[in-house]
């Protein structure tokens, strides 16, 4: 760097200083579109390449820079490859994302590394060779016995004391952490945030204690702690503590648990086996590092149980029938997800656990996303789904005729209201939990509360700056005021404007939960505030949704508050009916339920049960309410 | 002298008659495939001690592939004893026949489709055991 551009450099960053938004631990310049009272960021915090053992394993050869290229908008490869190794399909996002994170799995890096490299030792063992030969066979004997049991073991390959492993990954580990710099946009233009990032991928007994570790800088850990090495949460916590956050290197960093719908309530444990309850350190641990929870990806949504104990016919949306992977082959198998599941229930333990310990463990705001192992983050249009790429349907050598098993879906996105895009703005963001979730679309939702928001705020032109003034926006916490007055909620929410090609869907209709104590039993409430159910619908045979409206604003106030009962409320907008990823293959496909020799793989297509359409949503972080 | 073909007409249908993947499918191919499936998997569990779903993964395979083998033993039994009743004096000629037939069939079209394969899963029995 010359000492001219250093200069200018450091007095950008005073600028940026001097408007006191987040703290800066990088030199780079302020951005263009630096803007104080925020702007939303589209991105996603959950993508697998061809460094995680199942994405490779189904074939795909997407590196960590080439996952930051798709995610700037530029078209990439996909499997099946041909015999001189060229991708039989190429794909590219409709618009370029703002930020993305690579979290390929801890656990088998390096195994998977020897495996895929002719040049390393371990690649002739005979374990690579039955992850090469037989791949599905591979997925099944790797994956069992590394990740989905109480003590997991690494195989023979990895040498004496697993040495040859734990080398093997330190490459992997350079390159996500390389691609990050690399895609990394550090000019005032701030087109892509990266960072680096990994997943934790525990599952004991297959309950999914999943979680994703993301790094606010460059300064990071010498290498990811893994499952197999480290098998509780509290070990990550621990690593973390001592390799990241007191290093005082500027080193912080931020953990996003996921599949909470697939982890038998283990993701969120308040009790071991043996009856112990989670104590305060622990709490304080998880509270210091949890704070943000995806609420949707490719295996399920996560939000609320259907059938809850509230109603709420909502609840239904995109979720899976069993509470574990290894279940999903067989119907009979198949057990219902325990407590503590879904977010919603995840958030009301948290009241609970704040009320007997003083600390909340899981206020957590909510995020969407992919969970791509493709390498393609943020590829969430409906009708552009190329599978999961790490499930049952494998595009390893052939297209399946559905692209995955009817019950994924192409994932989520999160959203970031920051006021700027670069890499501490975004995690300071993250970390306050002013973020929110989407199941793919890009509709902008604020969502503002406090005792002294205007009923007229709607009607405002300073909505957003009112909000800030004299509310707290998503992700807050308001306390109890002296007169005992309920607090309002401020929502606005405007539609996905898509692209001129394909734009997007307009909004049904914008709703608030609320989540409560009575007398330590949690409680919810739904209440539509804007919009009206079933102001829409969709014309499955053109797939062109109709009805709804472009935007949708309403200061609430909860007619049932109580100010003596902690509360949490979060705003939920709904599209009006679209078509679903399903619909739009069997389209493509011109699927005629009366042709007896329908391809049996198409069936899905003809079936009434499975769902066709969608109604596509974001859900804001909470608002926790204490009362005095 | 039938005794002798029921052997070998048995393990033509267990090299060669595609039969159902049950619980591990979608998919059909011939008993020893998924016995040489379960044998991988087996060596796994006895050589590198492995846990979790492996062991019940071999099991499975090695289970199917000998009940398909068994009922493929049934079926040849019974069918040689049929013959026999019905007073065809020589089964070695059709036999014969039938074992050329199967091969030249599985050799020449893509019956077997096979999700464990690493290359195209709908193949040939000459590809099958590549």
């Amino acid at each position: 760097m010359s000492e001219r551009s250093a200069i200018l450099g450091f007095a950008l960053l005073l600028i940026a200083a001097a408007a006191g938004a987040f703290e800066r631990t990088e030199m780079r310049p302020p951005c263009h579109d630096f803007n104080p009272l925020r702007n939303p960021y589209f991105g996603d915090t959950h993508v697998h390449t061809t460094f995680s053992f199942d994405a490779w394993n189904q074939g795909t050869r997407n590196s960590p820079a080439d996952a930051y290229r798709f995610a700037r908008g530029e078209a990439v490869g996909i499997q099946p490859y041909d015999e001189r190794g060229e991708p039989r399909r190429t794909i590219r996002l409709r618009r370029p994302l703002d930020f993305a994170v690579v979290t390929d799995h801890a656990e088998l890096l390096g195994e998977t590394h020897i495996c895929r490299s002719p040049s390393a030792a371990g690649y002739h063992s005979w374990m690579c060779t039955i992850a090469r030969r037989w791949p599905a066979l591979g997925y099944i004997i790797f994956n069992s016995q590394n990740l989905d049991v109480a003590a997991p073991r690494r195989y023979g390959l990895c040498g004496p004391g697993n040495a040859d492993c734990a080398a093997a990954a330190a490459g992997p580990w350079a390159a996500i952490q390389r691609a990050a710099e690399e895609a990394y946009d550090r000019t005032a233009d701030c087109r892509l945030t990266t960072f680096v990032g990994y997943e934790w991928s525990g599952a004991p007994d297959g309950y999914m204690i999943h979680r994703n570790v993301i790094f606010r800088n460059a300064t990071v850990p010498e290498m990811p702690a893994n499952y197999i090495d480290d098998r509780t949460p509290e070990r990550l916590w621990q690593r973390l503590r001592e390799e990241c956050l007191e290093r005082g290197n500027g080193c912080d960093a931020l953990i996003i648990p996921h599949n909470s719908n697939l982890s038998g309530g283990r993701l969120f444990q308040v009790e071991e086996a043996d009856g112990s309850r989670l104590s305060r350190a622990e709490a304080e641990s998880r509270a210091r590092l949890e704070v943000l929870l995806e609420v949707t990806q490719h295996k399920g949504d996560s939000e609320c149980r259907a059938g809850g104990p509230s109603p709420d016919e909502l609840c239904g949306f995109e979720k899976l029938p069993f509470a574990r992977m290894r279940e999903s082959a067989l119907e009979r198998m198949q057990t219902e997800p325990g407590p503590l599941s879904y977010a919603r229930e995840i958030l009301a333990e948290g009241l609970r656990q704040e009320e007997r310990l003083g600390i909340n463990p899981f206020r957590l705001g909510l995020i969407g996303a992919t969970d791509t192992h493709l390498g393609t983050p943020g590829l969430v249009d409906e009708d552009q789904f190329f599978g999961h790429a790490a499930g049952r349907a494998s595009h390893r050598v052939e297209v399946p005729p559905l692209p995955d098993d009817v019950r994924m879906n192409p994932g989520g996105l999160a959203v970031v209201w920051a006021e700027e895009n670069s890499r501490d703005a975004l995690f300071e963001a993250m970390r306050r939990r002013e973020v929110y979730g989407t199941s793919g679309p890009r509709m902008l939702l604020r969502f503002f509360g406090g005792v002294g928001l205007s009923e007229e705020m709607c009607q405002s032109p300073s909505f957003v700056a009112d909000g800030y003034r004299d509310g707290v926006p998503m992700g807050g916490e308001i306390g109890g005021s002296e007169s005992g007055a309920a607090p309002a909620f401020a929502v606005w929410a405007l539609r996905d404007p898509g692209t001129e090609d394909f734009p997007g869907t307009r909004l049904e209709r914008v709703q608030i939960i609320k989540s409560w104590l009575e007398d330590g039993v949690p409680r919810e409430q739904v209440y539509d505030i804007a919009g009206a159910a079933g102001s829409g619908a969709v014309d499955l045979r053109r797939c062109t949704p109709q009805g709804g409206s472009d935007q949708l604003c309403r200061v609430w106030r909860d007619p049932d508050f109580d100010p003596s009962q902690r509360a949490l409320y979060y705003a939920r907008v709904v599209e009006v009916p679209s078509c679903r990823w399903l619909a739009w293959e069997c389209r493509r496909r011109q699927v005629d339920c009366s042709n007896p020799n329908l391809d049996g793989e198409l069936g899905p297509c003809c079936d009434e049960q499975v769902a066709k359409t969608i109604q596509e949503r974001a859900w804001s972080s909470p608002i926790w309410y204490s009362p005095r | 002298m039938p005794i002798w073909w029921r052997r070998w007409l048995w393990l033509t249908a267990i090299a060669v008659v595609p039969v159902p993947i049950l619980f591990l499918g979608p998919g059909h191919v011939p008993p020893l495939r998924l016995m040489m499936l379960g044998a991988i998997a087996g060596s796994v569990v006895v050589l590198e001690q492995a846990s979790g779903a492996v062991p019940l993964l071999a099991l499975i395979f090695l289970f199917q592939g000998a009940l398909y083998a068994g009922c493929a033993w049934v079926l040849i039994t019974a069918a040689l004893i049929a013959a026999r009743r019905a007073g065809v004096a020589a089964v070695g000629a059709p036999a014969a026949l039938l074992i050329a037939l199967l091969l030249i069939a599985a050799s020449l079209l893509p019956l077997y489709r096979d999700p464990y394969r690493a290359a195209a899963s709908t193949t040939t029995l000459l590809h099958l055991y590549e």
